[in-house]
This record gives C-alpha cells, sequence and structure tokens, in this order.
C-alpha cells in the first residue's frame, strides 16, 4: 500500500510531494503514472481566472491511503470536489473520526471540504479514479456567492460535514462535463484550454451550490446526526411522500428504517423542523395547489385525487395551511 | 429615461414603457449590459466612436412592432424580420447607432472587452488571423450570426436570473463565458475552413424567421418542408441548403437536437415525470421519445432521473 501524507498549501506542491512518494519525476504540471505504477494522469492547471484546479484520472495497481493534518494552512479555505470513482473494491473516507464507507463499485458526486478538518481516504487497487478539485479560499467564495446571503447556509452544510460528507450524486449532465473537463475537446485551436476547462468546472461548482442552497433550506440548523442517520431519515420522508393520496403510518415508517418510533419522531422533527404528519400534510396541500393553479381540474377531482373523500375537510385542510379556499386558488388561475 | 438608477438597474416608467435596463460588473471584471424592455416611443441610441478599442459582443431578441434600423459607420441594416435574433460583435472605434420604432420589445445582452482580456481567455493574438479577419472590423461589415436555440437559451437564463440569488454574479458568469467560447469557437472554425457567410441579409433574416417557427413550440409537430417553403417563398432546395449553412445542421435535425436538449432539462429539473416530458414535447408514443432519446445521448430517459411518479389524477 502507498500512504501519503500531507498538509495542503497548493495543488503544485500537493502533486511535487505525491511525485516525490511515488519516485516519479514531475513532467511540467503533469504526474504520469508509470506502467508499473498503473495508467493515467494527474495534472494542476492555472486557471484564468486566479484558480489552481487538480484534474485527474487514473488506476493505480497498488492500494493509496492519502491523509491529509489540517494543521498546513492557516486561513481559511474550502476544496470543491467533483469525483467519480468507477471499479471500488473497497474506499473510504475519514473526516476527524468519522469514517464513512463506499459501498458500491461506483461512487459519483460533487461535495465541499473544509480546511479545519483532518481527512483520509483509503482507495483500493485498481479503481478508476476521475476527479477535478479546485481550492475555494474565502476571497473568491465572497467575490462569486453572495456571502451575507449564502454565509449561514455553509455553515450549516460545514455543520452537518463536521461528522460526515455530505455530497451531491452527479447527473448524467454532471458526468459527462467530468469527462469532458478531463478530456477536453476543445472547439477551436484560439480558444485557450485552461479557459475551456475553467467554464465548465466554474458551471459544476454552481450547480454544486445551487443545490446546497435549496438542500440546506430544507434542513434545519445545527442537527448534529451522523450522515447514515441523515440519510435515512431522507429516505423515510421520500416514502413518506410517495403517494400523497394515502400516508403509510409510523409504525410502517419505523419498521422500514430499522428506527424505534419515537427516535423516528424525534429525528425527523430535528431534520425538516415539523412532526411526520404535519409535513405530509404540508406537502399535500402544496401539491393540491399546484394542481389547482395549473388548471383543468376542479375542486373536487383535486381533492379526491388527493385521498379526500370529505370535501369539506379538504378545504378546510387547505386553509390551515394558505389561508384561502381551495375554490378561490381555482377561481384565480382561471383568469 | 426621466429616472434614477436604482443599485445596478433602471426601470423603464410605466409613462414612456416597461421592463429594466440592467449593468451588472461579473467578478472576472466582465462587464455586461442585460436589457428585457418595450419602450412605448421612438428611440434612437447613438454610440460615438472612442479612441480606444474594446470589443462589444451583443446578442439580441428584438419584437419589431415596425421598424428597427442599425448603422455602424457609413454601413445601415433595415428592414428586418417580425422577430430578429442574432449574435455579433462591433468595436468602440466605430460610431453605432440603433434607431427602434415605437413598442418594440428588445431583451439583449451586451458584453464589453478588450484585446488584453482577450489575449488572457481567449489566447488570441494582436496579429492573429481571427481577430485580423473578422475582429479588426476596418472592413466596416457586421459579423452577424444568427441566434440558434443553444445562443437563446443561454441569453434566457441570464436576463431571467433572480438577482436575489446568492448565486447571480456566477449564474450570469457562467453563462457569459459560454456565449463567448461558443462565439469565438465558431469563428475561429469559419477562419480554418476558409468560411464564410457568402448569404445575403435577407436571406439570413428569412432564416431567422424559419428557426424560430421550428423551435417556438415543441408540443405541436413542426411544419413540412413543403410548408416551409410556401410560408416563406422559398424554393426547398435553397431553404434546406441555407439553413445548414448558417445553423450548422440540417432543418429537422436541428429542431430534433434542441427538442431533445429541452426534454434533458425538463427530466434533469426534477419536476416532471418521463411520461410528462414526453407528452410535454409532442410525443404520442413514449417508446418513440425514449429511442429518440437515446440516439442524442446514449442513455434512456428513465435513466436520466426526473420524478417518480406519484399519482394517477
Amino acid at each position: 500500500m502507498i500512504t501519503y501524507r500531507y498538509t495542503l498549501t497548493t495543488f503544485r506542491d500537493w502533486l511535487t510531494g505525491f511525485a516525490r512518494t511515488l519516485g516519479v519525476a514531475l513532467d511540467g504540471n503533469t504526474l504520469r503514472l508509470p506502467e508499473r505504477l498503473g495508467q493515467g494522469y494527474l495534472r494542476v492547471v492555472d486557471l484564468p481566472g486566479g484558480l489552481e484546479a487538480l484534474l485527474m484520472d487514473f488506476t493505480l495497481k497498488t492500494d493509496i491511503l492519502v491523509e491529509r493534518d489540517q494543521t498546513g494552512r492557516g486561513n481559511e479555505y474550502y476544496v470543491f470536489c467533483c469525483d467519480q470513482a468507477e471499479n471500488i473494491h473497497k474506499m473510504f473516507v475519514t473526516i476527524d473520526e468519522d469514517r464513512t464507507d463506499r459501498e458500491d463499485s461506483t461512487f459519483k458526486s460533487m461535495y465541499l471540504m473544509s480546511f479545519l478538518s483532518d481527512l483520509s481516504q483509503f482507495t483500493s487497487a485498481g479503481t478508476h479514479v476521475y476527479s477535478v478539485r479546485v481550492i475555494l479560499s474565502a476571497e473568491w467564495l465572497g467575490r462569486y456567492l453572495h456571502i451575507e446571503k449564502l454565509g449561514e447556509v455553509l455553515q450549516r452544510y460545514l455543520d452537518l460535514k463536521a461528522q460526515s460528507v455530505h455530497v451531491k450524486d452527479l447527473d448524467f449532465e454532471n458526468s459527462a462535463m467530468l469527462k469532458d473537463i478531463l478530456d477536453p475537446t476543445t472547439p477551436g485551436e484560439e480558444m485557450k484550454e485552461s479557459t475551456y476547462i475553467q467554464n465548465r468546472i466554474m458551471l459544476l461548482v454552481e450547480q454544486f451550490f445551487s443545490w446546497m442552497v435549496a438542500q440546506m433550506s430544507v434542513l434545519k440548523l445545527h442537527i448534529r446526526m451522523t450522515r447514515d442517520e441523515i440519510d435515512t431519515i431522507l429516505a423515510v420522508e421520500a416514502q413518506l411522500l410517495k403517494d400523497l393520496s394515502c400516508a403509510p403510518t409510523i409504525a410502517q415508517l419505523a419498521k422500514n428504517s430499522a428506527l424505534s418510533p419515537s427516535k423516528l419522531k424525534k429525528q425527523f422533527k430535528d431534520v425538516f423542523g415539523l412532526p411526520i404528519y404535519e409535513h405530509y400534510q404540508k406537502a399535500r396541500m402544496t401539491r393540491a395547489r399546484e394542481l389547482l393553479l395549473e388548471g383543468g381540474r376542479s375542486v373536487k377531482e383535486v381533492g379526491m385525487g388527493l385521498g379526500y373523500t370529505n370535501l369539506s375537510n379538504f378545504s378546510l385542510a387547505f386553509r390551515k395551511v394558505f389561508g384561502v379556499l381551495p375554490s378561490v386558488v381555482g377561481k384565480a388561475s382561471r383568469f | 429615461m426621466g429616472t434614477e438608477v436604482n443599485g445596478e438597474a433602471i426601470s423603464i416608467p410605466p409613462s414612456i414603457g416597461e421592463g429594466f435596463v440592467r449593468a451588472v460588473t461579473l467578478p472576472n471584471g466582465l462587464n455586461i449590459c442585460l436589457t428585457d424592455n418595450f419602450v412605448k416611443d421612438d428611440m434612437r441610441i447613438q454610440r460615438m466612436r472612442i479612441d480606444r478599442s474594446f470589443y462589444v459582443l451583443g446578442m439580441d431578441e428584438i419584437r419589431i412592432a415596425q421598424k428597427l434600423t442599425y448603422i455602424t459607420d457609413k454601413d445601415s441594416l433595415t428592414n428586418y424580420p417580425p422577430i430578429f435574433a442574432g449574435v455579433y460583435l462591433n468595436s468602440t472605434l466605430l460610431d453605432n447607432t440603433v434607431i427602434s420604432s415605437r413598442n418594440n420589445h428588445s431583451r439583449s445582452v451586451r458584453v464589453i472587452f478588450d484585446t488584453a482580456w482577450m489575449m488572457k481567455y481567449l489566447g488570441l493574438h494582436k496579429d492573429d488571423e481571427v481577430l485580423r479577419k473578422y475582429i479588426s472590423l476596418k472592413s466596416r461589415r457586421f459579423t452577424l450570426e444568427p441566434m440558434d436555440e443553444g445562443y437563446r437559451s443561454l441569453m434566457n437564463a441570464i436576463i431571467d436570473a433572480d438577482p436575489a440569488s446568492p448565486l447571480y454574479a456566477t449564474i450570469l458568469e457562467n453563462r457569459v463565458m459560454m456565449v463567448i467560447e461558443r462565439f469565438f469557437s465558431r469563428l475561429s472554425e469559419l477562419v480554418k475552413k476558409h468560411k464564410a457567410f457568402h448569404l445575403n441579409n435577407d436571406d439570413v433574416f428569412l432564416l431567422m424567421e424559419v428557426e424560430k417557427t421550428m423551435v417556438d413550440d415543441f408540443s405541436r409537430t413542426p411544419p413540412t418542408i413543403d410548408e416551409l417553403s410556401r410560408k416563406f417563398s422559398v424554393g426547398s432546395s435553397k431553404l434546406k441548403r441555407q439553413f445548414k449553412q448558417v445553423y450548422g445542421l440540417p432543418i429537422y435535425e436541428y429542431y430534433q437536437k434542441y427538442r431533445m436538449e429541452k426534454a434533458k432539462d425538463l427530466l434533469l429539473s426534477g419536476e416532471f415525470t418521463v411520461k410528462e416530458v414526453g407528452y410535454r414535447l409532442g410525443y404520442q408514443n413514449l417508446s418513440n421519445f425514449a429511442q429518440a432519446f437515446r440516439k442524442e445521448y446514449g442513455i434512456l430517459p428513465s435513466e436520466v432521473g426526473g420524478k417518480t411518479p406519484e399519482m394517477d389524477i
């Protein structure tokens, strides 16, 4: 097994240290893996906007453990990562004391790492790693993201991460963009490759932060739960909202999630800020409102579709959430 | 306009019209101007030449109520189609005047940059062939490219972005950079192939109408080539040839490409089921939709995700 321990200053330094660990000479900004170690490359690119990016597309023949010591860099920074790993036999990430194992043979996700934590990552031999990383300084975040608006969201995200890695799955378009960055097909010779790469990295960064804003506004501040616990509650929510015409019982939900009913109720409220059935009811009424605004359906049809046999119960429930009767919403949309 | 700047924008007063003009400096230093407005009066906007050279990359979609005239130096363009949709580059070394008749509705994005910026981001050199041929503008010709659906969706995303979003500046910058990338990649491709548009403006304007007709509403069956040719009084072989020349793809392939792109966006939004997306794009038969999607992206729409069907209502 190869072990590489580092403190992060710049990716250029990181790559130099990694090359030394492997006993391979750097070719400019690129580390090409010789046949005896594996195949592929790791490369540092200076982006025109002032960021430094680390691009990796490789397979190693041995297991590798990479460990970061957080004491390296005093000032605040974050590392944005967009990773896709295939053919995983074993992989785990440890942030401070919290270890997360990747269960599947593929891993595709975007996430942000804080400078505050100790970090280590184990990757088994034969894993094909595709990865793009950029270091985002506090100054950069201030310039690109409206930090007064985003500060709280970022804090919330990092609070979650203090004990876990919270990740956004890559959709097929993200995945295609990642591969495009690693093997850029620049359209014209006149286009600088680094600009082409930068434009696509920035789109990924934007998607990640948009997701984070949407995601964190759902989660309540300062919850102290592990990633697995949060994932379980998110799965419970998905199951709860699967059929808005018929809610599962708490007993069913508890059984499926292997939690006790009281723990389930407590954790659900911690994450979503509302008790289970109130959350369900809110989603149900929001859906009712959407359907009414779409037009083409009567109040009766919408109510029945959402499982109400008694329409006046539906009207009252709707008014409780939105302050007006559903018939008012239905009418408004017709003009 | 007799109004004041509020933050980065002005609102057109109701007595004069509706909408806004907004000027934003992006985090990477580019300066851009966005408009989405209509003005009830005739309007003449005249830009005087200066000695320092800046380039302005513009993309405009203008619904012309009566008339639009565009004058650069001694060159003037008028007789635009009912909806003008173009992307162009011009220089501050030349005078530039736009005369817009009352009630024109204009949506536009303008980006201003200088040679130093281009060299840093695009790797262009002062004596570059691309610059010399297309950008130096000494020839006083318009470098006008019709706006295709790819540009249009970028432009709409820029103009319609929510200024209250914490990501506003990033959203603008990323899309502006994609517009610039697209524009210069195409230019350099043209230079490499020693190709230039040999079409006259009337032909280009007619193609703008054809293009708009094709992509206006994907839920409708698009017109056939014969129908297009009758509607716009142009021979079908000329129409097919010129469309491909200007938009890079044959008419139906173009239509299908952007129809599938729309499908992809709807699916990725997570707000629609595969079935809903298929219907919205005019597919009666969902397996046809699935096949067409796979042809474009190599995976089935159901594999993209989309919303899971909740209930039959």
